[in-house]
């Protein structure tokens, strides 16, 4: 048996299209489940930076959305609901510099696609791995390397910075 | 004919292959577009940070100053910086009133601002901003605009699995940068939006949320031209304001705390304009 091309144009496209609506469709009434990208979040009982709070998350919790206002948020977390921010919530989980580079056992064939990258993410944040030979550009804006690694090596001591905290009574 | 065969059929492998992957591989997958994302946004925001260092030059009089400008940062990132940024600061060597920040978590304020502001709120309101610029991406998703990508570099990037997620030259990318650093800005859209999100990034952290509009409002003679916004800094005081009230931050709050202004004139005191 054999086909005309236009017979096999059809075949391809409609498999195609079946195999990604069934890939990506998503249900329009699924909700939508949101990620503590900040440290903590308070929930409030109204979306108003001054009402009552009904409880709180952390980095990493979910809140499941039931309502939108502005860029407030409310929804659910176990059992409590309240309002925060949308600013301290994210569509994916928050992910530390470690955990971007954490493997999972996986296959060899598709291990051979992995993206180069994810391996060197912080050797890329150190500056070990780019190219700094960057031409002046059109502008002809001077670079300084030595200045910025400068501003790179430095590091906030956690103890003195709960001290700071302290001293001002900031929240830890 | 043959080449469009081919392209679905990988299409459609692609997707079969995709249906096949475990939970656990998908967000391996998913880690490794971040992973892939954050880099570039690191590569490309030190590169346009040691070009602006280059510009301005370092300001490397005062530890006390430089010490304390990480401090006061540390506390909003601690509480809001996105994890998998290692944010810096660091202070420039011009007597010009401004900040900048870069992708990937390079903040930088004048020596001109430092003696500016008046308070650690007014700071920290400072700082929020430029933190807001960060998480948000607004400088790094202006630069890699879809419409920069033609199809050829798409196709390319595509086969290679494994090529940065940024379109065009890097040079060329570096210059947009620092254009829109020093010149043209982020658009009013943008600067609006990371005054409000800053705001509420120093309430979180537990400085005043009013701490940038009270800086904006003494500083708004500060003419539209030397503003790389375009807005007035009198525009943007009037609009966070209104932002606040409406989100119920209440607008009278004291910036003058007795621990927070001793170590706040202790810490700047030998930054001159």
């Amino acid at each position: 048996m054999s086909y005309s091309r236009s017979e096999l144009f059809i075949f391809y496209s409609a498999s195609v299209l079946a195999a990604f609506i069934a890939t990506v469709a998503v249900p329009a009434e699924e909700p939508q489940t949101l990620y503590v990208q900040a440290a903590q979040v308070e929930l409030k009982a109204e979306p108003h930076q001054g009402a009552k709070g009904t409880g709180s998350l952390k980095r990493g919790e979910t809140l499941v959305v039931t309502e939108t206002k502005d860029h407030w948020v409310k929804g659910t977390a176990g059992k409590v609901t309240g309002w925060t921010s949308k600013v301290f919530l994210s569509a994916h989980k928050p992910v530390g510099q470690a955990e971007l580079v954490k493997e999972v056992p996986t296959t060899v064939e598709k291990a051979s696609r992995r993206r180069p990258q994810s391996y060197t993410v912080n050797a890329a944040a150190r500056g070990l791995t780019e190219d700094e030979a960057v031409r002046e550009g059109a502008a002809g804006y001077k670079t300084d390397y030595k200045a910025l690694k400068r501003v790179e090596g430095r590091r906030v001591d956690p103890a003195e910075l709960n001290k700071f905290k302290d001293n001002a009574k900031l929240p830890q | 004919m043959k080449v469009r065969y081919l392209i679905l059929m990988l299409a459609q492998l692609l997707l079969t292959q995709c249906g096949s992957l475990t939970p656990a591989e998908r967000q391996q997958l998913e880690r490794e577009r971040l992973s892939a994302e954050v880099q570039d946004e690191i590569t490309l925001g030190r590169k346009i940070a040691a070009k602006l260092l280059g510009h301005l030059g370092i300001y490397d009089k005062s530890e006390a100053a430089q010490k304390y400008l990480e401090l006061v940062g540390a506390v909003i990132v601690h509480k809001v910086g996105r994890p998998e940024l290692d944010f810096r600061f660091g202070i420039l060597d011009s007597a010009a009133v401004n900040a900048y920040a870069t992708p990937g978590g390079f903040i930088f304020v004048t020596r001109g601002l430092l003696a500016a502001v008046a308070s650690e709120a007014e700071l920290a309101g400072v700082l929020g901003h430029e933190i807001a610029h960060v998480n948000e991406r607004h400088m790094y998703k202006e630069l890699r605009r879809p419409s920069e990508v033609n199809a050829t570099e798409s196709i390319v990037r595509m086969l290679s699995m494994g090529g940065t997620t940024l379109s065009g030259s890097m040079t060329k990318l570096v210059d947009a940068g620092m254009k829109a650093l020093l010149e043209d800005g982020l658009g009013k859209e943008k600067e609006r939006a990371a005054d409000e999100i800053g705001s509420v990034y120093t309430a979180a952290a537990g400085y005043p949320a009013i701490g940038l509009a009270t800086f904006l409002t003494r500083h708004q003679r500060v003419a539209r031209a030397e503003t790389k916004d375009h807005l007035s800094f009198a525009e943007r005081a009037k609009n966070l304001r209104r932002y606040l009230s409406l989100n119920g931050v209440p607008p009278q709050i004291s910036l003058q705390d007795k621990v927070l202004t001793e170590r706040f004139k202790r810490s700047l005191a030998g930054v001159k304009p």
